[in-house]
């Protein structure tokens, strides 16, 4: 466990020094601004529209961020060969991806504590913590997944491809609901049952979506622990079957 | 016998529809406790595969290790050893010593790194760098650094893919200064080059390959029975029977 921890922490490292993700880091702060500043153009939907806006901006930088180092991760170390050096430690492949994966995650809450409390801040603490809390989480979650995602496809395909696949993924994730809507307007047995499959097959991101001014003001809205748990099966899963592929790939 | 190799073959498809290319066909040797083993090829002859290989980053096809007559697993095999690949590209963002504590912590860690860090520093003449990261470092100073983490357990087998090369005349010295130093220490040293004349300087023990086929294991002064011939010139007659189809050793 404590090479993964020196894994992760070398990775969390190493990408905080990169220029990249202080860009994107720059360009969250920056939305959240912007959504701050429209906010004010608005007579009554201030808040609402910090909210949202603000929500939007992280969902857009965290799960970017997770698409993109999940994607390149591996991919970086074979091609730049510093996994090599890595590997002749005795590190197994596992500990190896665990660690990678971890440094990612790391950097990713990171990013997702600064981008609440900046946000909680702008509000000016209007809404109780512990409900801002369970909204915010739903994007570490998100994150976490998607950079699950990413990793398991980048151990086997290349990273535009990965990335591409991650991305397909995450989107049918958010839209299964949609699908499951169309399927049943088609009439189609086999489109309904295969709408309906799919809803199982994709994440379901779509019920993590309760970041909004009603979930925050306490309204009877509940927090989807079902979801969560899923999400959280979805990512060990993931990770478990990168981890299969990595084990027996060739780093040429 | 420190380490034994039997029967190693590997294929790599260069694409979905191309037949598979056939890089290492049969692949075996031993490396002996103590000895200094130069693995001498041409580019594409497959000795960084078989590198590759045997430090797991490959599987082969077929083939087996045998580490310290069996009586090591691979993971404890691999608590003794240091590695130098051949184009050392390391994480730009560390220092020298960062790079090296990484290293340290990855290999167990445990007490004694500032003193043996200073000793690596010092034995590959980069005890000056301070602050410098390693992307700043040049192509030299990149692979002294990669030697120093290679040595920074004191291993008990060092594998150098081409280490002397990218290397001015005094890095050179210095490396080979090094592997003479590690040599009379007793680590067991196996390294690639096309530099033979430092493998005929440094070696005990040679291994040619061709094709993925091994074509010469033992005594430098087996491959070579006459001192003034040269390793290159002997060399390249063996790769020419071996063209010829005439035999392989001398």
């Amino acid at each position: 466990m404590s090479r993964v921890w020196v894994l992760a922490r070398l990775t969390c490292v190493e990408l905080i020094r990169n220029r990249f993700v202080v860009v994107l880091g720059f360009v969250a702060a920056l939305l959240l601004i912007l959504s701050s500043f429209l906010g004010t153009l608005s007579l009554d939907e201030q808040t609402r529209l910090l909210v949202h806006l603000g929500f939007a901006s992280f969902q857009l930088t965290l799960v970017g961020l997770a698409l993109f180092l999940g994607s390149w991760m591996l991919q970086t170390e074979i091609e730049r060969q510093t996994c090599l050096l890595v590997l002749s430690r005795p590190v197994s492949r596992w500990e190896f991806l665990l660690g990678k994966w971890a440094g990612a995650l790391a950097l990713i809450a990171f990013f997702w504590v600064v981008c609440g409390l900046l946000h909680l801040t702008l509000l000016g603490f209007q809404f109780p913590v512990g409900r801002y809390l369970q909204a915010h989480i739903t994007l570490l979650l998100e994150s976490m997944t998607v950079l699950s995602l990413a990793v398991f496809f980048a151990s086997f395909l290349r990273p535009l491809l990965a990335l591409a696949a991650s991305f397909a993924f995450l989107l049918a994730g958010h839209w299964r609901e949609d699908l499951r809507f169309f399927a049943k307007r088609s009439r189609s047995v086999f489109f309904e049952q295969a709408a309906d499959v799919s809803a199982w097959i994709f994440p379901p991101f779509d019920r993590l979506e309760i970041r909004s001014v009603h979930y925050l003001s306490g309204s009877e809205a509940v927090f989807p622990a079902w979801s969560v748990t899923h999400l959280l099966f979805w990512s060990t899963l993931l990770l478990f079957l990168a981890g299969l592929v990595w084990r027996k790939r060739d780093l040429v | 016998m420190l380490l034994r190799v039997h029967g190693l073959e590997k294929s790599f498809k260069p694409d979905l529809f191309k037949p598979a290319k056939k890089v290492l066909k049969g692949v075996g040797f031993e490396l002996p406790r103590g000895s200094t083993t130069g693995f001498i090829g041409v580019n594409g002859s497959g000795k960084t595969t078989s590198l590759k290989c045997l430090l797991g980053f490959i599987f082969p096809d077929a083939g087996r290790f045998e580490f310290d007559e069996g009586r090591k697993s691979f993971d404890q095999f691999r608590q003794s050893l240091g590695y130098l690949p051949e184009r050392p590209y390391f994480y730009d963002f560390l220092t020298a010593e960062e790079f090296l504590k990484f290293h340290w912590d990855l290999s167990g860690g445990g007490a004694g790194f500032q003193e043996r860090k200073k000793q690596v520093l010092e034995k590959v003449d980069l005890a000056t760098t301070g602050d410098k990261k390693l992307r700043a470092f040049s192509k030299g100073m990149l692979q002294r650094v990669g030697l120093a983490q290679a040595l920074l357990r004191s291993p008990e087998l060092l594998i150098l893919d081409e280490p002397m090369s990218g290397l001015d005349p005094d890095g050179r010295w210095l490396v080979k200064d090094i592997l003479r130093e590690e040599k009379s220490r007793g680590t067991t040293l196996f390294f690639s080059s096309h530099l033979l004349a430092d493998m005929e300087e440094l070696c005990d023990r040679l291994l040619v390959i061709e094709e993925g086929q091994i074509l010469f294991e033992g005594p430098q002064a087996q491959f070579r029975p006459e001192a003034d011939q040269s390793l290159e010139k002997v060399f390249s007659q063996v790769r020419a029977a071996h063209r010829r189809g005439q035999g392989s050793a001398p």
